[in-house]
């Protein structure tokens, strides 16, 4: 019997055991939503989005699983990096430097209104400044807008901004934070206005079931799309069956194994993006890692290739830095460790740590879990006791708050970000409260010369110098680099990539 | 029968007390707070410190305890931590989902169970018979998630005629919400159905050797009006306690049903509390749902004893 044959009489069950012959289908109808639009690339349409979180709204300044692809739609930053890093216009139109590098002068773009139809001047500019430096708004970004000593708006499209000591990556900041509206910013968290100068406008938010957006049609280039439905979807797997099945057309939540099963289909596209370092961490005030040479016989012992293979399905970039794949440096740093067990096994022999027992803490996610298993036997491999200690992602992420995780870690971190926000903002990295409890004056020192590099080639020098005493100190040993792999209905084009992964629809559509 | 159910009610409000108590204090010793779930990954201890003062995480538990029983009478449930808006709204916004597929898994169950049972409980041949054992050891064995997501793959992915996930309530469109409640419904009925047929069965077999029973061969009473009136009536007292017992089975179910079918009900707001640390959501849902087993016991005492007279409630 041939396959329609067969989904006929299954229609005819399904209608005949229910009463319901007639009625209209439910799987109809959401694919009627999602493909309203025909052609390419025209208007209309509705984009469905997978989310696997509700919106913190309290949070916009700050990075969160569920505040990824709506703030970048209803929001818009003042510049944007493109996919070579160099930054793009946005709101800003033009922006200069001071020959100091102590002054930036923003001229801003004319003609953008928010949502609600004001007009968005340097005022609201000056505001969201500010309001990233509150430590209330929880944006990794803090210390940048701390190091500002005063933002001034000139002119409604003027905006003058003099830092307190130099800081070459200073534009970071001015991509990845939202311009939000000062006049309902205090309400936001109720959800009632969200308002943004984006190409879509927040239209309605029910908690854990979805966020939808509507175009914003005084927008300087209105969007293809109708608007963007953003179910959250929470299951791993439920969203998996949500892309097959044709409820959603897009998800980047999927690991890469789950992700790869849509790979020889042509009904989806795959596309990888830059998604998270994976590093092993460990207390250095703690035996055995209080040896410098057991921390570097971990680098030896570890079987990269393996992890990236087994784990990751291949979807890595291949790094031993947190910064291997954002910042210019010296590239013939990144390869110090390569896999020699028995070099490591030696190593620990000489450091008298043969037979140590060693609990390394992850958290309950499948692949940080699969990558210890692996870790764990290069390391028994090696001459090592391992255990593990598995947290759930909240207790996981207050242990990492507290600097208390114990000999070992396993945890991942977004990347994206540059060399020196990421030293700023990791706790694996942070200067005094660093979970390895690095407190060596070599490590500050170095991580000063970099933040106070004047030019990109002394910046270049300084984090070259610190990466040499990183991969020395090997306190934090990168494993590599695991990609996000997106997958994509093939009907859904036009869209493009934040820094920091999250996918923008201005130019977005839905073909039949 | 009155004053024995109003003689329960103290009984029903101290177990009440003491669950209120319980899911107060359970949440609060596993390590974390929701102070760590708002403030992310990444954050300061002066973040998180910051933000569990805002919260009023920082002050004595009897005081947060009380302030949250207080208004409890005053009709006010508390507030999500995480998703800033009242525990009344969120559950509200979330009751029909939950209750829709409740119910239609009851009903699926009751019905499932009930004919399942009646079939293998009746004499049949050796092959219906193995055949019907055969599919009530499948149900048994098969969690309720794999037959959801084997059901997925069938009828959503391969044969594309019902929705693999999301939800329309009923009130809304119930041709179109009736075809999203299929797959969670049966999924969630499948097992405890399963349960209910091998009593049903069991007791059915039992009540045929029954001297009774022989009389009525004997009399030559059809075997129909047999298995209903007489084997069935005296077995069902059986899968009536079963079915008591497994609503909770099914509110249980319903966590791990609605995050594969992803449906947005009370099942999946406890997940989100649990993980979270949502406190005052967490609270409200368990002492909701001992409320409810509360009362589906008190239902199933109460319909025993209008079944078999020889039950007398109270003594």
């Amino acid at each position: 019997m041939s396959t329609p044959s067969i989904r006929k009489l299954a229609s005819l069950a399904v209608a005949a055991a229910l009463l319901l012959a007639g009625c209209q289908s439910a799987v109809q109808q959401q694919q009627q939503q999602a493909t309203a639009a025909a052609t390419a690339p025209t208007k209309g349409g509705v984009a469905v989005l997978a989310q696997n979180a509700d919106p913190q709204l309290t949070a916009i300044l700050a990075q969160r699983a569920g505040n990824g692809n709506w703030v970048m739609n209803v929001y818009e930053p003042l510049l944007r990096y493109d996919k070579d890093g160099k930054a793009q216009p946005v709101l800003a139109k033009a922006w200069k430097w001071s020959p100091d590098m102590m002054t930036l002068d923003i001229d801003l773009l004319e003609g953008v209104t928010y949502h609600s139809g004001r007009a968005f001047t340097a005022d609201d500019v000056v505001f969201t400044l500010g309001e990233v430096a509150k430590p209330a708004n929880n944006s990794q970004l803090r210390f940048m807008a701390e190091n500002i000593s005063s933002a001034t708006a000139s002119s409604p499209t003027k905006v003058q901004i003099k830092l307190k000591a130099p800081m070459g990556n200073f534009l970071d900041l001015l991509d990845f934070t939202p311009m939000v509206d000062k006049e309902t910013w205090a309400t936001i968290k109720d959800g009632q206005k969200v308002i943004g100068t984006g190409p879509f406008q927040w239209d309605k938010w029910t908690p854990g079931a979805e966020i939808t957006l509507k175009r914003y049609e005084a927008y300087r280039d209105p969007a293809h799309l109708d608007g963007i439905s953003l179910p959250i979807i929470t299951d791993a797997t439920a969203q998996m069956n949500a892309i097959r099945g044709g409820r959603v057309m897009f998800s980047s939540v999927l690991t890469p194994s789950d992700a790869s099963t849509f790979k020889t289909d042509p009904k989806f596209v795959l596309v990888e993006t830059g998604g998270s370092s994976v590093p092993l961490g460990v207390n250095v005030t703690m035996a055995p890692f209080d040896k410098k040479e057991v921390r570097q016989a971990l680098g030896y012992a570890i079987d990269r290739e393996r992890i990236a293979n087994q784990v990751f399905a291949g979807a890595v970039r291949k790094t031993q830095l947190y910064w291997g794949t954002t910042d210019q440096f010296d590239k013939s740093l990144d390869n110090k460790y390569n896999y020699d067990p028995a070099k490591a096994r030696q190593m620990i022999e000489k450091a008298g740590a043969a037979g140590a027992s060693i609990e390394i803490s992850i958290p309950n996610y499948a692949a940080q879990q699969s990558t210890y298993e692996i870790v764990r036997n290069n390391l028994e491999a090696v001459g090592f006791k391992v255990s593990s200690k598995i947290y759930n992602s909240t207790d996981y992420n207050a242990k990492l708050a507290e600097g208390n995780l114990g000999q070992a870690f396993i945890t991942t971190h977004g990347s994206g970000f540059s060399a020196r926000v990421r030293l700023n903002a990791l706790p694996t990295l942070r200067e005094k409260t660093n979970i390895s409890k690095v407190t060596d004056p070599k490590y500050t020192t170095l991580r000063q010369n970099l933040f106070s590099a004047k030019s990109d080639e002394e910046g270049k020098l300084a984090l070259d110098e610190l990466t040499k005493y990183m991969t020395d100190e090997a306190f934090s040993l990168v494993l590599m680099d695991q990609n996000n792999v997106n997958v994509f209905a093939a009907n859904f084009k036009g869209t493009t990539f934040s820094v920091t992964n999250q996918v923008i629809c201005d130019k977005a559509y839905v073909v039949k | 029968m009155i004053r024995y159910l109003a003689n329960k009610i103290p009984q029903v409000l101290v177990v009440l007390f003491v669950s209120s108590l319980i899911a107060a204090v359970l949440p609060r010793l596993t390590p974390g707070d929701p102070a760590v779930a708002i403030a992310g990954p990444d954050s300061s201890k002066e973040t998180i410190e910051t933000i569990r003062a805002q919260l009023g995480l920082d002050r004595p538990f009897h005081e947060q305890y009380l302030d949250w029983l207080g208004g409890l009478f005053r009709g006010d449930l508390g507030h999500s931590y995480l998703l800033n808006r009242p525990v009344g709204e969120l559950i509200a916004s979330r009751l029909e989902s939950t209750v829709e597929l409740a119910l239609l898994a009851g009903l699926l169950m009751t019905v499932i169970g009930l004919v399942l049972g009646v079939l293998a409980g009746s004499p049949r041949s050796r092959w219906s018979r193995a055949l019907l054992d055969l599919l009530t050891t499948f149900y048994l064995a098969v969690p309720g998630f794999l037959h959801g997501l084997l059901m997925i793959l069938v009828l959503g992915i391969s044969l594309v005629v019902l929705p693999v996930s999301g939800e329309v309530p009923l009130s809304q469109n119930p041709e179109i919400g009736i075809q999203y409640l299929i797959m969670p419904a049966l999924a969630l009925a499948f097992g405890p159905a399963a349960v209910v047929a091998r009593l049903v069965q069991t007791a059915m077999v039992q009540v045929r050797g029954e001297e009774y029973i022989d009389l009525a061969v004997a009399k030559g009473v059809p075997a129909t009006r047999i298995t209903l009136r007489h084997v069935l009536r005296n077995s069902v007292g059986t899968a009536i306690v079963a079915l008591g017992l497994r609503i909770g089975d099914l509110l249980a179910g319903a966590i791990v049903i609605e995050a594969i079918f992803a449906r947005n009900g009370l099942g999946s707001l406890a997940v989100m509390a649990v993980n979270g640390h949502d406190y005052q959501v967490l609270q409200v849902i368990i002492v909701g749902a001992i409320f409810i087993a509360v009362v589906a016991q008190l239902l199933t005492e109460v319909i025993l004893a209008m079944l078999d007279p020889r039950i007398r409630l109270g003594d």
